[in-house]
């Protein structure tokens, strides 16, 4: 029989080490790529726009952008990394009420996600 | 401290304060909202404040609000979304403004006898010493009010903890802590689901979005480890009387009077 306190004190522990690592590795490439910035003296203006390709293009070049570029992927994918997550804890709980909700939301957005890039 | 990401401050600082575009702007914030959310929900969950089924049940209304807001935001006129975040934000502070004493009424309404609904829960409240037991009331309400604040975050790029706190709290019979807590935890998903659509659709400003989350992050971990130590009345005044002056401001821009 699943103690279902300790399975919600287990999960809250895996949850918030996972988040709490994906927002340490997304800030520590923020703060790089900007040092880099300023040290190399690049000409950027404050509200230069990137597409997706071309960040993705800078993420391959290990440009500075590119390591902003890693940060970002890194902090937006954190939310999705904790809904995958949060299904395998709820399937281990047999909660699957829980699961298929954090299934639902993780599914919508990735189907939103394909859908936006297909319109471009 | 509030639930919120942040996004209510940083939209007009970047409009108002730096000229950027207001799509830009909340592309920027949605992204931020993300670090707000992950920083501050560690935190919560550590302490296990969070309710988090009641979270992923919510979040699920509030993703399918949230594309939806993004998606018509932009066939919408800016200053259109301008006159809205600034009415969302004179709502926020007159709602703040009156909630002083919301935990005293949502702990007075837990004596009643309802059968416990499967969000039920319980957290340690280090303030009182106390273990804090208590129900989810009213839960379709409260997924409706989630869709809300999926609109909200999708059209002005906010988190939706404006909208979630309150409706957790005062319909949903959640304590404070709480509700706060499981809003932290929600809005990130909340946020992601429309900024995967601003930044597809190429509002994305890098530089912008590096600088904010660092100081996002300072300020979320400062916030969540100092703020707690402050009585809850007056910051919830100066929050009030800081958005208000903020929605006045967005509003003499969206009418022109304000570069």
């Amino acid at each position: 029989m699943i103690d279902s306190e300790k399975c919600e004190t287990r999960s809250s522990r895996i949850l918030w080490k996972i988040l709490f690592a994906c927002v340490i590795i997304s800030v520590l490439m923020f703060i790089s790529g900007i040092i880099v910035i300023l040290i190399s003296g690049t000409q950027q203006t404050l509200d230069d726009q990137s597409s997706l390709e071309q960040l993705s293009n800078a993420i391959v070049s290990l440009s500075p952008e590119g390591m902003i570029g890693i940060g970002i992927f890194v902090i937006v994918s954190t939310p999705l990394i904790r809904l995958l997550t949060t299904t395998i804890l709820s399937y281990s709980n047999r909660d699957r009420l829980i699961m298929l909700f954090t299934i639902l939301s993780f599914v919508t957005i990735l189907i939103t996600f394909v859908i936006n890039i297909f319109r471009q | 401290m509030l639930g919120i990401g942040g996004g209510i401050f940083l939209i007009p600082i970047l409009t108002l304060g730096f000229g950027i575009d207001i799509k830009v702007a909340a592309a920027t914030s949605l992204v931020t909202i993300i670090v707000t959310s992950s920083t501050s929900a560690s935190r919560c969950l550590r302490e296990g404040l969070v309710n988090i089924n009641l979270g992923v049940f919510l979040e699920f209304f509030s993703v399918i609000g949230a594309i939806t807001g993004a998606i018509i935001a932009f066939y919408l006129d800016a200053t259109i979304i301008e006159i809205v975040f600034a009415g969302v934000l004179v709502y926020t502070a007159i709602h703040m403004w009156r909630t002083a004493d919301a935990d005293s009424r949502v702990q007075l309404e837990q004596t009643s006898n309802s059968a416990p609904s499967r969000f039920r829960s319980k957290f340690y409240d280090e303030r009182s010493g106390r273990v804090i037991e208590y129900d989810v009331k009213h839960v379709p309400r409260g997924a409706g009010a989630s869709f809300a604040a999926g609109n909200l975050s999708g059209l002005v790029g906010v988190g939706g903890g404006i909208v979630n706190v309150p409706s957790m709290n005062i319909w949903m019979g959640i304590p404070m802590k709480a509700a706060v807590s499981t809003s932290n935890f929600m809005i990130g998903v909340t946020a992601v689901a429309s900024a995967l659509v601003y930044l597809s659709n190429g509002f994305m400003a890098p530089i912008i979005i590096a600088a904010a989350a660092i100081g996002i992050f300072i300020g979320a971990m400062l916030g969540t480890s100092v703020v707690p130590k402050i009585k809850g009345n007056t910051l919830r005044m100066v929050f009030a009387v800081t958005i208000a002056i903020i929605a006045v401001l967005m509003l003499l821009r969206a009418g022109g009077w304000w570069p």
